[in-house]
């Protein structure tokens, strides 16, 4: 197992302090540190491991189970490890209808992968998602975090494989619509803050929690 | 508060939710997540109904519909269905049920075959069958066909959450009865849905289910998702005999329902008892009935040339004659176990009374009386809890389950016309424990992880509580005096050392000081029930722990040998198994166990509760009362008891108390004074006990077993014997 060690956050107290500090001093509000744990982790490893999940489950003062629930929710948690290059191919309608079918099928022959395994060499892992909002530009899919890759034809998908084959990946079409900053601050792909801000905060006057 | 149902006009109590109203008012709205100890959520979605309330002109008049001295408030209604589990009744509010609304009854049948799309239709095979929730429900309310013409969604059908849980993941509809129970009742986040939509499947993370409770969530599964695995596949729903009777495996007394097929008890469930269990039963009291199935003793056995060989009772009683040849009937003791009922307790006293023997006792049992008042429900609405020397998983699980009530604030739904309130709107899920409530005092417990005080302590006594050495019990004796309704629970390591004079001195002293009720948890089922009759060692007898000391001995069912006793002279041993005491007798009588019985027990709060007889083939097994009388018979001595007509005649005018026709709640009587002496050994208390486990793959070795003789006869198919016409019956 790739860089996994048993106590993830042992050497990362001031993180995990930081991650505590935007949620409020309560039983409740420990357990709402769950999800950046979580990115946290999956951030570090591309996926979060049963040891992990009991890990964080101790932090946040719940049962591994909880955590998994909450992680299986999320299909951008991966409780198995993924790739270099993590192919998400949308497989919603519009997609459908522009051959993301015929796309999948492309990429699970020719990178001898099937979800939830990683292709012998390391780089690739592949998953279907749903819609990613880039229906105007179907098919499309996104790799790792990094952006979407749009109107992907035949020809255009080998060009994207054989950049990756080298490890010299094409600059995505458009970057992710918005993201999470380290300060668990929601970014646009314009670099525009959105969303409020985790500092700062203050405390409703009435309210005890 | 008034309330319209369908036209029909109830006053109800403010808080009532819709769907109480509509049950209260006669009427009926399907339901599957909903339950009566749960908090409701609204997840089934299928308690539909149209409501509709009046509203206030800004002045507090009503907003007014028709002409003049006809004019009625004008109803509200919401534009569409709305789930009546999760809604509040108010005042005068009024409610369309699929009765009398197309839209209520179109949109349930809707819901049905959404909820219908993913399960399987397996109920030929299913456990469930003919008593499952949504199998009425989809009779009653659904279209009766599915438009869904495509392929299931298949999952792991046989998916073991534990040994003792089978989960079918295909049958599951998602009602979240089993995770809010987890969560809620026993306080353990065990289990959870894993992915989401259709993928949703019950999973836990914990390597299996915590044994303690975990039982109860098939009984609440309202399909065939969640099944008891050591009555899987044992029989039809209209197969079995179901006998609502009294669980006598510790003092709780919690009503059960055990359920029988071709004599043999194959599952317990629990039944409802708003005083006591509530909807719940331990593990033990659910899974560990398989003995009372399993190497039963079925016929008196005599010892002949040194070895026990089966015989009828004429045999037995000439057997037992010849024995205490010689011996004066004063010089046999007599011992029973204290789970035996009342009505045995009461004919073993009149015939010790008829022999004049001094040697009489019960096991288990504690030596002194101690004053016990607290109910099950002070328990669950006490503001304090202080629980000294009891590990209550081992002593009375469903105490420790009023424990936790208590911690979530012991809201005990209300009673309504049809019931316990179906959906208490005061429940909520995730609630806020109180654990600086309860203090735990002795050796660490389940119960004392959810303590805010915890004391580790080997040897718990009283003088713990009334001069504390230490922060934890300073803290246990603050929490009991400045609380309104305390209560203070005794356990075994308490009550082993209780002694006659100084314990009940320093507990009422105690109970003086800080107003605590108290409950003291009786050594075995029925051992506070046993204590009101003259069952102890009189002057010059000995107890139960001198039984080697008797010259003859009469043991009803009991186990010294297996506890490393020896017996005495001539032993007379009453039993449902060939147990080691048994196989040292001289005599072995075939008794029956407590699901076998009628009669009365009385549990850790002093209540009377009922026990039946299920429909279990024992053979020529008797109860202690007929097999007294069999005794007698063999002493040459005449005794009234013969039977429970005459044992219930005896305790009316012995106890005062009438236990013919005794409510399935039971009730709570005065029983007099209560008889104590030394005992002469301790009493550890343990719940499970080996004869209680399910032996690994009892099927698979019966099955192997079968196929090894069909092998060695040749593949002949084993026949009946020839039998003869008319049979016996």
């Amino acid at each position: 197992m790739k860089g996994e060690t048993l106590t993830y956050f042992a050497d990362k107290q001031p993180l995990v302090a930081d991650i505590f500090s935007r949620y409020p001093a309560s039983p409740q509000g420990r357990r709402s540190a769950l999800m950046p744990l979580l990115r946290e982790v999956q951030n570090a490893h591309g996926y979060v491991s049963e040891a992990q999940m009991a890990e964080i489950a101790a932090l946040c003062g719940t049962t591994a189970t909880e955590v998994r629930s909450v992680m299986s929710f999320y299909s951008t948690y991966h409780t198995v490890p993924t790739g270099k290059y993590h192919l998400q191919v949308c497989s919603t309608l519009m997609c459908s209808l522009a051959g993301s079918d015929e796309l999948w099928d492309h990429l699970v022959e020719t990178l001898d992968v099937q979800p939830g395994e990683v292709s012998p060499d390391g780089r690739f892992s592949v998953q279907k998602v749903e819609c990613l909002g880039s229906c105007g530009t179907a098919p499309m899919m996104q790799i790792g975090d990094e952006g979407y890759y749009e109107s992907v034809t035949p020809s255009k998908c080998a060009r994207i494989l054989a950049a990756l084959h080298a490890d010299t990946p094409l600059a995505p079409d458009n970057l992710v619509p918005v993201t999470v900053n380290a300060e668990g601050r929601q970014t646009l792909a314009t670099g525009e803050m959105v969303g409020a801000s985790i500092g700062g905060l203050s405390s409703l006057t009435g309210g005890t929690a | 508060m008034k309330v319209t149902i369908d036209g029909v006009q109830v006053e109800l109590p403010a808080g009532t939710s819709a769907i109480d109203a509509v049950f209260h008012a006669g009427q009926d709205v399907p339901f599957f997540c909903a339950h009566s100890y749960l908090s409701p959520v609204g997840a089934c979605r299928m308690c539909l109904i149209e409501s509709g309330s009046p509203r206030k002109n800004p002045d507090g008049s009503f907003v007014m519909e028709g002409e003049g001295d006809a004019a009625t408030p004008k109803i509200f209604w919401f534009p569409k269905p709305m789930a009546s589990c999760t809604m509040q009744a108010t005042e005068g509010m009024h409610i369309r049920t699929a009765a009398t609304s197309d839209v209520v009854a179109k949109a349930q049948a809707g819901m049905m075959e959404f909820t219908l799309l993913n399960h399987p239709l397996d109920c030929p095979t299913c456990d469930k069958g003919g008593a499952c929730e949504l199998q009425d429900r989809a009779f009653e309310y659904g279209y009766g066909a599915s438009r869904f013409g495509f392929d299931r969604r298949h999952a792991d059908k046989h998916y073991p959450l534990s040994d003792f849980v089978i989960l079918d993941q295909e049958r599951c509809i998602h009602c979240k009865r089993c995770v809010r129970y987890f969560e809620e009742v026993p306080g353990q986040e065990v289990l959870d849905f894993i992915e989401r939509g259709v993928h949703t499947f019950i999973d836990t993370e914990e390597g299996g289910l915590p044994t303690g409770f975990q039982g109860n969530i098939t009984d609440i599964c309202p399909v065939g998702a969640l099944l008891d695995n050591v009555a899987r596949f044992r029989g039809r729903n209209w197969e079995y005999d179901h006998t609502p009777t009294t669980c006598t495996l510790c003092p709780a007394g919690c009503s059960i329902t055990a359920d029988a097929r071709n004599g043999r008890l194959e599952r317990v469930v629990a039944r409802e008892n708003r005083e006591v269990n509530e909807a719940w039963i331990c593990d033990a009291g659910r899974f560990g009935h398989v003995f009372a199935s399993e190497a039963r003793l079925t016929k008196p056995l005599v010892r002949v040339d040194g070895q026990l060989v089966e015989t009828g009772w004429d045999e037995a009683i000439a057997a037992i004659r010849a024995g205490l040849d010689g011996l004066n009937p004063a010089d046999l003791a007599l011992f029973l176990h204290a789970d035996s009922t009342l009505e045995e307790g009461a004919a073993l006293e009149a015939l010790a009374a008829l022999t004049g023997t001094a040697s009489v006792d019960h096991w288990p049992r504690y030596p002194a009386e101690v004053l016990s008042n607290a109910t099950l429900n002070d328990i669950a609405t006490a503001d304090a809890v202080v629980v000294l020397g009891a590990d209550l998983g081992e002593e009375a699980p469903i105490v420790e389950l009023r424990v936790l009530e208590m911690l979530r604030g012991g809201i005990l739904p209300p009673e309504y016309a049809h019931g316990t309130a179906i959906a208490d709107l005061r429940l909520v899920e995730r609630p806020a424990r109180k654990p600086e409530k309860l203090a735990v005092i002795g050796s660490p417990s389940r119960l004392s992880g959810h303590a805010g005080t915890f004391v580790q302590a080997s040897h718990a006594d009283l003088l713990t509580l009334i001069r504390p050495d230490s922060e934890g019990a300073r803290t246990a004796l603050n929490l009991l005096n400045s609380a309104k309704n305390p209560v203070l629970i005794l356990g075994a390591d308490v009550l082993n050392g209780a002694s006659a004079g100084a314990f009940a001195t320093q507990l009422s002293d105690l109970v003086a000081r800080t107003g605590a009720k108290v409950m003291a948890i009786p050594a075995a089922a029925n051992s506070r029930g046993l204590g009101h009759l003259n069952l102890v060692p009189r002057t010059g007898g000995q107890g139960y722990a001198a039984v080697n000391h008797t010259r003859a001995a009469f043991i009803s069912r009991l186990d010294p040998v297996a506890a490393g006793q020896r017996l005495g002279g001539f032993s007379i041993v009453h039993d449902t198994h060939l147990t080691a005491t048994a196989q040292a007798a001289d005599v072995v009588l075939p008794a029956v166990t407590g699901y076998e019985k009628r009669g009365t027990t009385v549990n850790v709060e002093g209540r009377l509760l009922p026990l039946q007889q299920a429909a279990l083939n024992a053979g020529e097994a008797a109860d202690l009362i007929r097999t007294l009388a069999a005794l007698a018979e063999a002493l040459g001595v005449r005794t009234r008891i013969r039977g429970l007509k005459s044992a219930q005649a005896l305790l009316q005018t012995r106890l005062g108390v009438d236990v013919t026709g005794l409510p399935e709640a039971g009730v709570i009587r005065p029983l007099g004074p209560v008889y104590a002496a030394p005992t002469g050994q301790a009493h550890r208390p343990q719940l499970w006990t080996e004869r209680m486990t399910l032996k690994p793959d009892p099927w698979k070795a019966t099955w192997v077993d079968r196929i090894e003789s069909l092998v060695e006869n040749k593949w002949e198919l084993p026949m009946a014997g020839a039998q003869t016409a008319g049979g016996d019956d």
